[in-house]
């Protein structure tokens, strides 16, 4: 799907968003196999039960996909992908349905402004019920893009239970651009974590699993790029290079836990590319994916 | 007879010329992050194999053993013998989570690999030693194990004299419930093997050309209201069979996908456990309609 190119805003706006955090039941390795080596593996090793952000209409009312099929070619982890213009306030209306685990939840975001009430971080003693969501319960967390808000940026559960569920995929991506700031014809989320014995993009396995990216000659493409874990990542596109903001060019960058970023490039090679983590160890274990770009 | 029987369990074997008499070779593949099968069982004196068939290089530790294979690179391969039975963990130093295992048994039990319907006959085979006289197959249904019937020499091949060769016994049993299986006989117990059984339906599906796609209609035999049906497309850029679309059974027993946009590209559907991916049945693959 073509993300439309906007007319910018003539002045800030208040989003709301309404998520949940709901039982699903996760396929690391749809096609359970590694397209490249030929290895196979079972259900037993590639599906979980586990929580995940989703997003909904006012009032929690009906599920919406997370993200248009453009961004991440499937559904629900990552998180819902919510996108800001810099000035704007986001109020993300937050429901805990995990009536599985019946572990509390909460929202944590970086790169905007918020009071400690909306940081949903727990600390005994000192947060609130924004940090320890109940299952039943919600919250709304009240934040603001400000000045230096323009970027792509990691929220996740900073619940007394986020260990365990930030390696389940408890977490999304905000993506905020400036004021005036043209949009991109597509733009894909790259979100770099563990999971179980897999390292995973969007929380998928191996080639054909990961997203299969899409673009066409000429298009203005940008990769939303994240980490969530403890371990570091090297992002690269095969046959592609972008600039650093000192103008140096590049065609692997390094991010490390909780770290964020985007590139971008005017598309102007055809053909099937690879995109991955350059870390061997993670590539072997499935942080891999294809991009495939059409004249 | 031997091969057939152990390469339905993904092993293959071929007598081993270095080996005890009767003793077998037993093949483990190593793959690029996996051996497989990650998990074997051998009868007491059998040599197991490693075949690197990866573009990396390997090796093989039982740490407790105290066997270490030594690196083997693309197309080499390494073997060991087994005569003490147990159950042997062993790994590779070189890639982090390549793990395995090797049961050595007196002798080895052998089910189905995949989930049995209710109704049918459970095919066992037994690999035992020379001379072993009788073997039991016993069941445990969750009340202990009780014979539940009697290994026999399999049908032998030509040129087969049919007496006292290894191996070759085999037993039917009737599949009335999920259980746990062991032979058994005076020189000991074989490895146990769980074979579930279940009542998933047959499932078929039908094409038919729609206005701009394919509709295809599954029906489960007998009916199955609330069964989970996936359907799949092999497509070239998802390097498989793709989950495309998921439902579950109505009232009827029936479910229908409509598919746009995806050709004339092989799709099945497959009937699926509560995780939406556990395959219990599936249909024979066809064509989408365009």
């Amino acid at each position: 799907m073509l993300i439309a190119v906007s007319a910018t805003p003539a002045e800030a706006a208040t989003r709301h968003v309404w998520v949940a955090a709901v039982p699903a039941t996760w396929n690391m390795i749809p096609n359970q196999r590694d397209g490249i080596t030929g290895d196979t593996f079972s259900p037993e090793e590639t599906v979980f039960p586990t929580v995940a952000y989703r997003r909904f209409t006012k009032g929690w009312k009906k599920p919406l996909r997370n993200a248009p099929r453009s961004m991440v070619d499937h559904d629900l982890i990552p998180g819902p992908i919510i996108h800001l213009r810099v000035g704007d306030r986001l109020l993300v209306h937050f429901k805990n349905m995990d009536t599985t685990m019946r572990n509390p939840h909460s929202m944590h975001f970086h790169g905007v402004s918020y009071r400690p009430s909306s940081d949903g971080a727990y600390v005994p003693g000192f947060s609130g019920k924004d940090a320890n969501v109940k299952p039943g319960q919600h919250w709304t967390y009240r934040l603001k893009a400000g000045p230096d808000s323009a970027g792509v940026w990691p929220y996740h559960d900073h619940s007394p239970s986020m260990h365990h569920s930030l390696e389940g995929g408890l977490w999304g991506m905000l993506s905020i651009f400036g004021r005036h700031e043209r949009r991109p014809d597509r733009e894909f989320v790259t979100v770099f974590a563990p999971m179980g014995d897999f390292q995973t993009i969007d929380g998928r396995a191996f080639v054909g699993n990961t997203p299969v990216n899409r673009a066409m000659v000429g298009d203005k493409i940008q990769w939303d790029v994240m980490a969530i874990g403890s371990e570091h990542h090297t992002f690269h596109v095969h046959g592609h290079r972008w600039r650093t903001a000192a103008g140096v060019p590049e065609d692997t960058r390094t991010l490390g836990p909780a770290e964020s970023f985007r590139v971008s490039w005017r598309e102007d090679a055809p053909g099937t590319w690879l995109y991955h983590c350059h870390v061997e160890q993670h590539m072997e274990k499935g942080m891999i994916g294809i991009y495939r770009v059409s004249r | 007879m031997r091969r057939a029987l152990v390469a339905s369990a993904a092993v293959a074997v071929a007598l081993g010329a270095a080996a005890p008499a009767h003793a077998a070779s037993v093949f483990v593949l190593a793959q690029t992050q996996s051996f497989s099968p990650g998990q074997i069982n051998i009868v007491t004196g059998d040599t197991v194999i490693w075949r690197n068939i990866s573009q990396k290089t390997h090796n093989v530790l039982f740490e407790t053993e105290g066997y270490n294979s030594g690196r083997f690179g693309p197309r080499e391969v390494r073997n060991h013998p087994f005569p003490t039975a147990g159950v042997y963990d062993y790994h590779c130093t070189i890639h982090t989570g390549m793990i395995g295992q090797v049961g050595v048994y007196p002798l080895v039990l052998e089910g189905p690999a995949t989930r049995v319907r209710r109704g049918t006959t459970i095919a066992f085979g037994v690999r035992a030693p020379d001379g072993a006289g009788d073997v039991t197959i016993e069941a445990d249904y969750g009340a202990g194990f009780a014979p539940v019937a009697a290994a026999t020499a399999a049908v032998p091949g030509p040129g087969h004299e049919g007496h006292d060769e290894p191996g070759e016994l085999h037993a039917d049993v009737a599949a009335t419930d999920t259980a746990t299986y062991r032979a058994v006989f005076s020189g000991g117990t074989s490895n146990e093997t769980r074979v579930e059984v279940t009542d998933a339906p047959d499932i078929a599906a039908r094409a038919r050309r729609t206005r701009g796609g394919t509709a295809v209609t599954v029906t489960a035999t007998p009916a199955s209201p609330g069964a989970r049906v996936v359907l799949q497309v092999n497509l070239r850029e998802r390097f498989g069979w793709w989950p495309l679309k998921r439902a579950r059974l109505d009232k009827r027993s029936r479910a229908t996908f409509v598919v746009r946009g995806q050709g004339h590209a092989r799709a099945r559907v497959v009937l699926v456990a509560p995780d939406w991916a556990t395959p219990l049945n599936e249909t024979r693959a066809f064509r989408l309609r365009g």
